[in-house]
């Protein structure tokens, strides 16, 4: 990379960014219109739900993916991109009474859904930049525990600070801003986003300090600044997908940004694949479609018309077997190292090859990184 | 003539996609001591570990006393019989010197046999007798290695696999040990040693290989081995420096 | 605050610090061998809980409703490293703590649908609420056996490690597990004795917990792991001595929490303390005692 001439890695990136984000935003696009005009009622939540969750776990892609740390406090972002949503769009009258100790020049603000989301965004860095100043610091490990300390604290903070957050009573009269169009914008953008920073310099160096951190830094990238970057991209990220959820869900509780939630978005990343931004999106849709049947079958207590034990808890049950083999199993994932443009071009290459007589293999098929699995350092 | 107490055939061995030893055979019969020579990175402490059962061959057949051993889990290649001192002596330094001595019998049920040994080991090196409540870390290297020694012993092993015992050591610690290395046929154990100081090694022992990059490039008696001239250029690599 | 207020207090931090002693070395136990931080160490606190609720609502004496309890935490810990935590042997730390969430998560579902998804109440002996009179002191019965029987199960432990050979094979394990391979002792051995122990451990526990709660909820184990783990994390993971260690410095900054903050911050007592640990984390990734692990 470092030998190629600065307008051939621009056009080189161009093209990466571009391919990838086309292989997402084209299936989700068409998913978006499938659904605005064939589901209602329960089903279009879902599916609007399912787009604003890409968001969500595309904010944690970006870090943990990319950085092999496992995160557990995106979930805190989401919640603070939540609280600030409320800030900014709860209607006046009500807002005195649910937050009383905003300072005015809050109170006073009645914005629309795309600048809440924008003020979440930086609120969101905001926070993630004060808080992973700190925790950038540490080692690896170091510093998935104290994501680990920071969810706890963020629950505590929204439990707790009842003239911010109304506590465990929860927020309400969030107006209706998001519509299935908004969602899916969204979800496209976060891809973009995601694909764009991955491929990008600082992407790069990110992933070269998660496969082999102590060579990134003799080859002079600064761990511990790259790290912090996406760090606060992520929170970003994070935030915006919170902000975006409020005025989709209208009501919230900081029960919504809890452990249920964490397990929910590892659990996506890690059946589709930490490293790949598409085996976020991926392992979203495998699990938020698995779930919905689960939990009708629950329900119901049918499964395709056949009687099944009503089971509490089945579907969550089911989610953590699933992901416990993936991990035993798979550990890379479904995706694997591999985004689904580049499966699709090796699947491209092997049609080609069977076309014409058996030849060698092709070097650029050989696997990524021998880490062995997904879960980074230890 | 006897079978080979322990027969390497065509073993690869490595770690992941570096492959630190290939296509290797060599044979150690009983009561011998044989001495396995090469610079660093030769793979002889890999070829030790591949015997030993930690680390996994990808081809080739190791067989001793008669029976296959190649891909058996550490634990059982130890009560077979082959004991081996790792590089760097590696005792246990938070556990009593007691402690480390009766770790090498862990493999043992027999209390009277594990407290004779146990005797007799300290017997063979005094120091540690001195020593027997001391954590093993605060041994001095030499200590700490007479500590693994004695400890390898404490499993009764029919043959010794001992990993570079002089690295870091005194001249005359390192005397010490190979004196005692020298004795151990007699004990009824017989033994491969990997060194990296040729001469001390060839003394001790009747037979040697020399490795480099992977490969056994040359074997023979310690006499043969010793007047080899190749011998200097393989041990210190294509480059003369020292 | 006088100084009988202080005694006292001091004396509830030795109780509430001798409990989570014990729960931190049964965590501890596991990190030791196989670097697992195990989430689903709290699901064996609440099998032991839910094995008493179902025996003592069914007739059953308490003291043998405890006794299965116990068994049942060991049985279950043998069980989760056998079908989960055997396939990852090799695995990132990280892979097998996010494994050991997904089984936590199994676990706490599989209560929730063959018991109840409602806290279930289990009533415990009378005389455990009863207050004793130590001087100055005043303790319910609870208090002191808890106390005592924590104490008495890191001394019986202490003695198995140092002087049983399966002990010493342990503490030999948690330093270098290749080496201990080397000298014969089998690996699963070793592993699943360390699962056995942290079960026992965390079984005991268990019922000094319900005892004190009066009450089992799918939900209960993860107060029990989350003390366990920001305890071994203060003392060092990695340390059996740091765990023991950080189980009582914990307890300490709670009670002082506790103390000093007033009572409509209460319920933030736990932030508090993982913010204290996140600092000590900072300066001392080791942990106030550094652990042969350590992070």
């Amino acid at each position: 990379m470092a030998s190629a001439s600065p307008k051939l890695r621009s056009s080189r990136y161009a093209r990466r960014v571009l391919v990838g984000s086309l292989a997402l935003v084209i299936p989700l696009i068409i998913a978006g219109v499938l659904a605005n005009a064939l589901a209602t009622g329960a089903t279009l939540r879902l599916c609007i739900n399912f787009f604003i969750t890409v968001v969500v776990v595309l904010g944690l892609q970006m870090f943990t993916g990319n950085s092999g740390i496992v995160s557990w406090g995106n979930v805190a972002f989401v919640g603070v991109g939540a609280y600030v949503a409320a800030y900014l769009t709860v209607p006046l009258s009500i807002k005195e009474e649910l937050f009383p100790a905003l300072p005015s020049f809050v109170m006073q603000a009645e914005l629309g859904l795309v600048p809440s989301v924008l003020v979440a965004i930086v609120a969101g860095a905001i926070v993630a930049l004060v808080i992973g100043l700190p925790i950038c610091r540490m080692k690896e490990v170091a510093m998935a525990m104290s994501t680990l300390g920071l969810l706890v604290i963020a629950h505590g903070v929204f439990s707790n600070w009842r003239s911010l957050t109304r506590g465990n009573e929860g927020v309400y009269a969030l107006p209706s801003n998001v519509t299935i169009w908004s969602a899916v914008a969204a979800a496209c953008i976060a891809a973009v986003a995601a694909v764009a920073f991955k491929h990008s310099r600082v992407g790069l160096r990110v992933q070269a300090t998660r496969e082999d951190p102590l060579a990134a830094l003799a080859s002079g990238v600064n761990v511990k600044r790259t790290r912090l970057i996406v760090w606060v991209a992520s929170g970003a990220m994070s935030a915006g997908a919170g902000a975006l959820w409020a005025q989709y869900n209208l009501a919230f509780a900081p029960s919504q940004f809890y452990w249920t939630q964490v397990f929910a978005a590892l659990a996506m990343i890690v059946i589709g694949g930490l490293a790949t931004v598409s085996g976020a999106v991926t392992g979203a849709a495998i699990i938020t479609v698995v779930y919905e049947i689960l939990r009708g079958v629950e329900e119901d207590g049918a499964f395709l018309g056949i009687g099944v034990p009503k089971v509490s808890g089945l579907a969550q049950m089911a989610l953590a077997v699933i992901t416990l083999l993936i991990l035993i199993f798979r550990p890379e994932g479904l995706l694997g190292y591999r985004e689904l443009e580049e499966w699709g071009a090796s699947w491209l290459r092997r049609l080609r090859r069977g076309r014409s007589s058996l030849s060698a293999p092709d070097p650029s098929e050989e696997a990524r990184p021998p880490a062995e699995d997904a879960g980074g350092q230890a | 003539m006897a079978e080979p107490l322990l027969k390497v055939e065509g073993v690869t061995s490595g770690y992941g996609a570096i492959l630190a030893v290939r296509d290797v055979s060599i044979e150690v019969n009983t009561g011998e001591v044989v001495a396995l020579l090469g610079a660093n990175g030769a793979g002889k402490s890999t070829l030790l570990m591949t015997i030993a059962g930690l680390v996994n061959s990808t081809a080739g057949h190791i067989t001793f006393a008669g029976k296959k051993i190649d891909h058996m889990p550490p634990e059982r290649i130890l009560r077979a019989g082959i004991a081996l001192t790792p590089e760097g002596r590696r005792v246990f330094a938070h556990l009593s010197v007691a402690d480390n001595l009766r770790m090498g019998a862990a493999s043992r049920r027999d209390a009277g046999g594990i407290a004779a040994d146990t005797e007799e080991v300290l017997e063979l090196f005094p120091r540690l007798s001195e020593r027997y409540r001391q954590l093993a870390g605060t041994l001095s290297g030499g200590e700490q290695q007479m500590l693994a020694l004695g400890r390898s012993l404490m499993s009764r092993p029919k043959l010794m696999l001992l990993d570079e015992p002089s690295l870091g050591l005194a001249p005359r610690i390192v005397a010490q040990i190979f004196d005692m290395v020298q004795a151990l046929p007699q004990r009824g154990v017989t033994v491969l040693v990997v060194e990296q100081n040729v001469r001390l090694a060839l003394t001790v022992a009747s037979r040697g290989y020399v490795m480099a990059t992977g490969e056994v490039q040359a074997s023979g008696s310690s006499a043969e081995l010793r007047k080899a001239v190749d011998l200097e250029k393989v041990y210190l690599g294509t480059d003369s420096r020292r | 605050m006088g100084s009988s207020e202080l005694l006292q207090q001091f004396v509830n931090a030795l109780s509430l610090g001798s409990t989570y002693a014990l729960l931190a070395l049964g965590l501890a136990m596991v990190f030791s061998v196989m670097g697992l931080v195990n989430f689903a160490y709290g699901e064996l606190v609440a099998v032991t809980g839910y094995t008493m609720y179902l025996l003592v609502t069914r007739g059953v004496p308490w003291w043998i409703a405890m006794l299965c309890g116990i068994a049942a935490a060991v049985a279950l810990s043998l069980l989760m490293e056998r079908i989960a935590f055997r396939p990852l042997r090799n695995a990132s730390f990280l892979t097998l703590l996010f494994s050991s969430f997904a089984v936590s998560v199994i676990i706490q579902n599989v209560f929730r649908a063959t018991v109840s998804p409602r806290q279930k109440g289990v009533p415990s002996p009378e005389f455990l609420s009863e207050v004793v009179h130590l001087g100055p002191l005043t303790a319910s019965w609870l208090t002191v056996i808890t106390t005592a029987v924590a104490a008495a199960s890191l001394a019986t432990l202490v003695v198995f490690l140092r002087r049983s050979v399966a002990g010493v094979s342990m503490r030999a394990a948690a330093e270098d597990f290749d080496v201990t391979r080397l000298m014969g002792v089998k690996a699963n051995g070793v592993i699943a004795l360390a699962f056995a122990i942290s079960g026992l451990l965390a079984g005991i526990a268990g019922v000094l917990w319900v005892a004190r709660l009066g009450a089992v909820a799918p939900h209960m184990g993860f107060v029990p792991v989350l003390k366990a783990f920001i305890a071994t994390v203060i003392g060092g993971l990695g340390s059996l001595q740091g765990a023991v260690f950080g189980g009582f410095v914990l307890a300490f900054i709670e009670i002082t929490f506790h103390v000093i903050l007033p009572s409509s911050l209460q319920p933030m007592v736990d932030p508090f303390a993982l913010l204290i640990v996140g600092v000590i984390l900072y300066f001392k990734p080791q942990g106030l005692l550094g652990g042969s692990g350590g992070m």
